[in-house]
């Protein structure tokens, strides 16, 4: 750089400024995904195009889309609580199926109201089981959570050994019934539910206290415990707060589905395991992004509805799946390997590197 | 989290006390043993016997390979992927009409093929196991549904017979497998440079490499082992039902941790229980088949699955008193 | 350089596979405005990875096509969650007429509810109907399949010499409700012929947990004489594990499967499986398009059983005598 570049401050510059300043793992790391969504909507809309039936902008194939997204994204926001922490939960498949069936035969009992209420207290028991082993018994979560997902899900079987649990088709019109089906002007209201959710958990991981301790014990237990964080503490309030979070789903899930058995939703916790990490979470704990995980559950399931519209074999579907799943983490993982990589300094040291050798 | 290794080889008497040191495990296990003997009286037969030996010693297989995998602290999530696919390849090449111990040995290349994709993920593009097995997992099934084309591809096939119905003077064939493969790895994993080298990566990855051990060539070895495992548990399925078919094997990967967890090997990384897992395949297939015996439907017998995983853990971490957060398995 | 290009290279596939998806498409139609000619007909199917599901899809796009109709097709892929989404997907894009396999009966509910919204009628295809209001319900009839299988054991004890009076009986997963049929219609009829049921598990409709259980119940009785298993694919499990339990099945132990599946049909003319009951999937989809155009056409539907509106397509017992009938 001569004396003379220094000088001129045209608008040119002025960009190339802000261009440098412009790091490309940090807008990776918050909005990569969401890019990523956002190109995917836009290959959809070129794809189908339109707003009439069969167009992916149709209002019913939006709706759709919203409904189906809410469960995955609810449990999947509690469980970024979770890997960010440095853990994770491998029994929400099971808590879901439990709490769906616990849920139906309460309505069948008592209604709306005690459904919905019989559904957060499973939710919230099946998470206190889980922490009391994690904490106290000092089960490691990997095996609690292993074990547990079995322990729910026979249950469930036990409890719909006669035959699954079912919302009665006459009552799809009860408020229970009604809470998968109302939507506003398109926006379902399941959808309103999880957003809503993921306002509360961005609430309480990024401006609280709590919060700030979650990503501390998970970026370095070690610290954590020298600076008074108690553990014990924290991890209670993540596998707890799981719990409910798949109370909550399963009340978006079984009113849509309308019946639920042992078996239900089998492979689901790996699915918001993925949704989590593809969002940016980190196994390794300390890093996480709830705009991410909130982005690639829609990302996974734009990507469902293509596949259904495009009626792409089911073969097919899986290795996309994986492969899209690799690809993002390969990304996340080259980064962590490379650190402090930048193409513009690239660019720069490669052309100082041609000034140094003719000067 | 670092664990001594210990640098000199195991006498009969370290043996003995390792065996011992799954304590938790060989109790219950006895006690199963004796109270379904008691109980019911199809238990002691021989035939019956002999079905628990085979149906542990076709767990017990992929368990030890992936015995390596969680010594080195990591998971392999997709081997029971690799087990369909390895299976619908050894039927589709026989029943297209090549050699049968070329099919086989074709199998046996897929598998090592996955692994080796397995590994070159996770090292060279820095994936987490736990997800890249997890993608591998959702990959090769696909391929396999994609190279079936859906299909069942079925077999009748003698050479093929043998791995899952022959017998080697008197004894099933899978019995014998098993026994040599666990000589095998009790030799790899307490009297080799490779065994001590995988239970350092464990330990402490970072001074395994500072130490100057080429530790993604280690990873890379194991996960191809897991490959081959799987490979081997892809025959002997596809032997059994003389069928290759997309829709076998799944979740059997949790059959595998399963036993491994059970018996004893740290998810911490860093000491392997060779033992514990021949132990805990014992006792997963003794408790279900005395359940098949008494005729009690499958729900009780995941439940029994679930509560003894979380049982035998309980009881070995109370000893230990672990702060809670040494219990994650952060690599 | 190589991390750049690394890094571009996954961004392209990342994007081009969300191009690429234009290129893999099965047959790509869309629903639209429909005229009264233009009828498209939606098949949501259990999980097409079960060759008993490929012969109905392949029979109901057959019997779509010959009407000059479109034909779409969703795969429920074993999950009610793709079940319920799918479908509902299927009547959103403007189908004229639903045939749906069910994947959890139950779950039919919400799909049915949104097809009454739109007008689209409903014609479930096996499995079950969950109780909701479809216009009709084919079924094979599975409890008469296990009583034909029942009888066809007994006198093939009897022609073989066998003398136990011990069979086993193997289930398919609990909540295939329809399917169960099969099974308590063997044993009902089983017993009222003198039979003991010593082991009656469910194989899950999985071979591989059908061929354990088969060795099981062989140490635990030894000497039993024949075996039910209510799909083929573990029927053929357990011929293969009574083989390697050192008899030969056949003829040492009577083995009888249910749906008429290739593999099975295989087994009957190599000797090692006795007898299947075949179900006529691809006839029953083609049935489903038949009771499709009545409805279509203002017509009314006779039905076998009018309070459940069922309508019934007939099992047959195959046996090595009739076989070759039904190898295609």
């Amino acid at each position: 750089m001569t004396s003379a570049d220094v000088q001129k401050r045209t608008p040119l510059t002025a960009l190339a400024e802000r261009a440098r300043g412009f790091h490309l793992g940090t807008f990776w790391d918050r909005w990569g995904i969401t890019a990523v969504l956002a190109i995917l909507v836009i290959a959809a809309i070129v794809i189908q195009p339109g707003v009439d039936r069969g167009a992916f902008l149709n209002i019913l194939n939006i709706t759709s889309i919203l409904k189906e997204a809410s469960y995955l994204g609810i449990v999947a926001c509690a469980m970024t609580f979770a890997v960010i922490n440095g853990t994770f939960d491998l029994s929400v498949g099971g808590q879901l199926a439990l709490t769906s069936i616990v849920s139906l035969l309460a309505f069948g009992i008592g209604g709306s109201g005690l459904a919905i209420a019989a559904a957060i207290f499973t939710g919230i028991a099946c998470g206190l089981v889980n922490s009391l082993l994690v904490t106290a018994m000092r089960v490691p979560p990997f095996v609690a959570t292993l074990g547990m997902l079995f322990v729910f899900r026979g249950i469930g079987t036990l409890l719909t050994a006669d035959g699954p649990a079912k919302l009665p088709y006459a009552d799809f019109g009860s408020v229970f019934g009604q809470i998968g089906k109302i939507s506003f002007g398109g926006i379902p209201l399941v959808f309103v539910i999880m957003v809503a959710f993921f306002l509360v958990g961005f609430v309480i991981l990024r401006r609280t206290g709590l919060g700030r301790q979650v990503i501390a014990f998970g970026s370095s237990p070690a610290a954590a415990k020298f600076s008074g964080i108690s553990a014990v503490k924290i991890r209670f309030f993540v596998f707890v707060f799981l719990g409910l979070s798949v109370g909550i789903a399963a009340l978006t899930y079984v009113t849509r589905i309308g019946t639920a058995d042992g078996a239900a939703q089998d492979g689901f916790e790996l699915r918001v395991i993925t949704a989590a990490v593809l969002g940016g979470a980190s196994l390794q704990g300390g890093k996480g992004s709830l705009v991410g995980t909130f982005s690639a559950v829609m990302l996974v399931t734009v990507l469902n509805d293509l596949f259904r519209d495009l009626q792409v074999d089911s073969a097919w579907q899986r290795i996309i799946l994986g492969c899209v799943l690799v690809v993002a983490l390969a990304i996340d993982g080259l980064r962590t390997k490379f650190p402090g990589f930048s193409v513009f300094r690239r660019v720069t040291a490669l052309r100082d590197q041609r000034v140094a050798r003719a000067g | 989290m670092t664990t001594v290794v210990s640098a000199k080889p195991r006498s009969a008497a370290s043996r003995l006390r390792e065996v011992l040191a799954s304590a938790p495990l060989t109790i219950p296990l006895l006690m199963v043993v004796v109270g379904l003997a008691i109980a019911v009286p199809a238990f002691r037969t021989g035939g019956n016997i002999e079905n628990i030996l085979y149906a542990a010693s076709i767990l017990v297989i992929p368990g030890l390979a992936m015995t390596l995998c969680i010594t080195m602290g990591e998971f392999d999530l997709s081997i029971g992927s690799t087990l369909t696919l390895t299976g619908a390849v050894a039927c589709t090449l026989i029943r297209d009409g090549y050699p049968s111990a070329l099919a086989l040995l074709a199998a046996l290349l897929v598998g090592a093929i996955v692994g080796i994709g397995n590994g070159l993920i996770i090292t060279k593009l820095g994936v987490t196991p736990f997800i890249a097995t997890l993608a591998t997992l959702v990959i090769v099934r696909g391929i396999a549904q994609a190279y079936t084309g859906g299909q069942n591809v079925q077999v009748a096939d003698p050479f093929l017979k043998f791995f899952a119905g022959g017998r080697v003077l008197g004894v099933p064939f899978p019995i014998v497998l098993a026994i040599v493969v666990i000589a095998i790895f009790l030799w790899v994993t307490y009297r080799t440079r490779f065994g001590r080298w995988v239970a350092a990566v464990g330990s402490n990855r970072d001074a395994a490499r500072l130490s100057g051990l080429p530790v993604d060539r280690i990873r890379i070895t194991v996960y191809v082992l897991i490959g081959l495992a799987g490979a081997v548990w892809g025959i002997i399925i596809s032997s059994q039902l003389q069928r290759g078919s997309a829709i076998l094997g799944v979740g059997f990967e949790l059959q595998a941790i399963t036993i491994v967890v059970i018996g004893g090997t740290s998810l911490l990384g860093g000491r392997a229980s060779i033992i514990g897992t021949v132990l805990g395949a014992l006792l997963i297939v003794t408790i279900q088949n005395g359940l098949n015996l008494l005729n009690v439907p499958p729900a009780f017998q995941d439940i029994s699955v679930g509560l003894l995983l979380v049982g035998a853990l309980a009881i070995q971490a109370i000893r230990r008193r672990v702060p809670v957060e040494a219990l994650d398995d952060k690599r | 350089m190589k991390h750049t290009k690394k890094w571009l290279v996954a961004a392209a596939i990342a994007t081009s596979a969300a191009v690429a998806l234009t290129g893999c498409t099965g047959s790509t139609t869309d629903g639209g405005g429909s005229s009264s000619d233009d009828i498209t007909v939606g098949f949501s199917v259990y999980d097409m990875q079960y060759e008993f599901f490929q012969a109905m899809a392949a029979g109901t796009k057959e019997a779509v096509e010959a009407n000059g109709w479109t034909y779409k097709e969703h795969d429920e892929k074993s999950d009610e969650n793709e079940m319920v989404t799918g479908a509902i997907a299927l009547l959103d894009s403007g189908i004229d007429v639903l045939i749906i396999s069910p994947f959890k009966p139950d779950a039919l509910g919400s799909i049915v509810d949104h097809a009454k919204e739109l007008g689209v009628p409903v014609i479930v295809d096996d499995i079950g109907g969950g109780g909701t209001d479809y216009d009709a319900i084919v079924v094979s009839d599975n409890k008469d399949g296990g009583v034909q299988a029942a009888g066809y054991i007994d006198e093939t004890v009897q022609a073989l010499g066998l003398t136990s009076k011990k069979v086993v009986s193997i289930t398919c997963q609990p909540d295939a409700v329809y399917a169960a049929q099969r099974n308590i219609g063997y044993e009902d009829e089983i017993t009222s012929l003198g039979y003991e049921v010593a082991t009656s598990l469910s194989g899950d409709s999985d071979a591989t947990k059908a061929y354990t259980i088969m060795k099981d119940a062989l140490a635990k009785d030894p000497d039993v004489s024949a075996v039910f298993a209510c799909n083929d694919d573990m029927a053929v499990a357990a011929s293969n594990a009574i083989a390697d339990a050192g008899k030969v099945p056949g003829k040492d132990i009577v083995v009888v499967g249910y749906n008429g599946d290739p593999s099975a049909l295989e087994a009957i003319q190599a000797g090692t499986v006795n007898a299947t009951v075949a179900q006529d999937p691809n006839g029953m989809g083609k049935l489903t398009v038949e009771l499709a155009k009545t409805l279509l056409d203002g017509g009314e539907i006779t039905f076998g059983n009018d309070e459940n509106r069922e309508v019934y397509n007939p099992v047959t017992l195959v046996t090595s005598d009739n076989v070759a009938d039904f190898v295609s």
